[in-house]
């Protein structure tokens, strides 16, 4: 029941988080999802960074399931690959669909990195 | 009035309460699916994620006219928090040097799989919210 609790209140800190950087975002560019690209790779590096950490259960649960987890985004990631597909701009999807799956992998790995380097 | 602190603070609180629900959900997914490394359960919860975001934004929205926080704390909050993509790029990365076919076959499956979830909750959107006219 507590694990829960921890995992909850992280992923509702996290989503928040993620729905603020998203309302900037659209600021800055209305058409390119810039926010979910800077979101998930953030999230990515910090999953990584978090994991060589290897912090005790709970912390792990309410920072890496719950604020990593909440933060980052699969689902809207892959609807913004919709839209932009949608909107005819390929050349842009392709990018941002791969784009985000290197960036996010790099970032794991230099998390990882960082946490056994320091 | 639509830009005013009260009504951006209920938006937020609504992505909160979402987000808190879409993440334990997705950690009791994991926990009831529990597969070697958890690679389904991240699998499973993606590519539901990806139907239901489509299906929400467009589908329920057309049907029922939510509310701006309604869609917000079921959309952004909950599936968006559902889903996970730090958890994706870390189980792939973890599990390349051990089981490199694995992993890739696990970054396909969830990356193509996203690609098709989204129009099926897009089409069965169109269903529901065409019904009502």
């Amino acid at each position: 029941m507590t694990t829960m609790i921890w995992v909850g209140l992280g992923a509702g800190l996290g989503a928040a988080c993620r729905y603020g950087i998203t309302v900037l975002g659209k600021l800055v560019s209305p058409t390119i999802p810039y926010a979910t690209i800077l979101i998930n790779v953030i999230g990515s590096f910090l999953a990584g960074w978090l994991t060589g950490s290897q912090l005790p259960g709970t912390w792990a649960l309410f920072l890496l399931t719950g604020v990593c987890g909440g933060f980052t985004t699969f689902s809207t990631f892959s609807v913004d690959t919709f839209v932009l597909v949608r909107n005819r701009r390929y050349l842009l999807a392709g990018w941002y669909w791969c784009g985000t799956v290197v960036l996010g992998v790099l970032a794991v790995v230099s998390g990882l990195w960082l946490s056994m380097h320091s | 009035m639509k830009n005013n602190g009260w009504y951006r603070l209920g938006q937020v609180s609504a992505v909160f309460c979402g987000g808190a629900l879409g993440g334990i959900s997705r950690y009791e997914i994991g926990n009831w699916i529990h597969s070697a490394n958890g690679l389904l359960g991240t699998s499973v919860v993606n590519l539901l994620g990806c139907f239901l975001l489509t299906f929400t934004i467009y589908g329920l929205d057309l049907r029922f006219d939510l509310p701006e926080w309604q869609i917000l704390g079921l959309g952004t909050g909950f599936v968006g928090a559902f889903t996970t993509f730090s958890t994706f790029t870390l189980q792939f990365v973890q599990g390349i040097s051990n089981n490199p076919l694995g992993s890739l076959i696990f970054l396909l499956v969830n990356l193509i799989g996203g690609m098709l979830c989204v129009p099926l909750g897009y089409l069965a959107a169109t269903r529901v919210g065409r019904r009502q006219r």
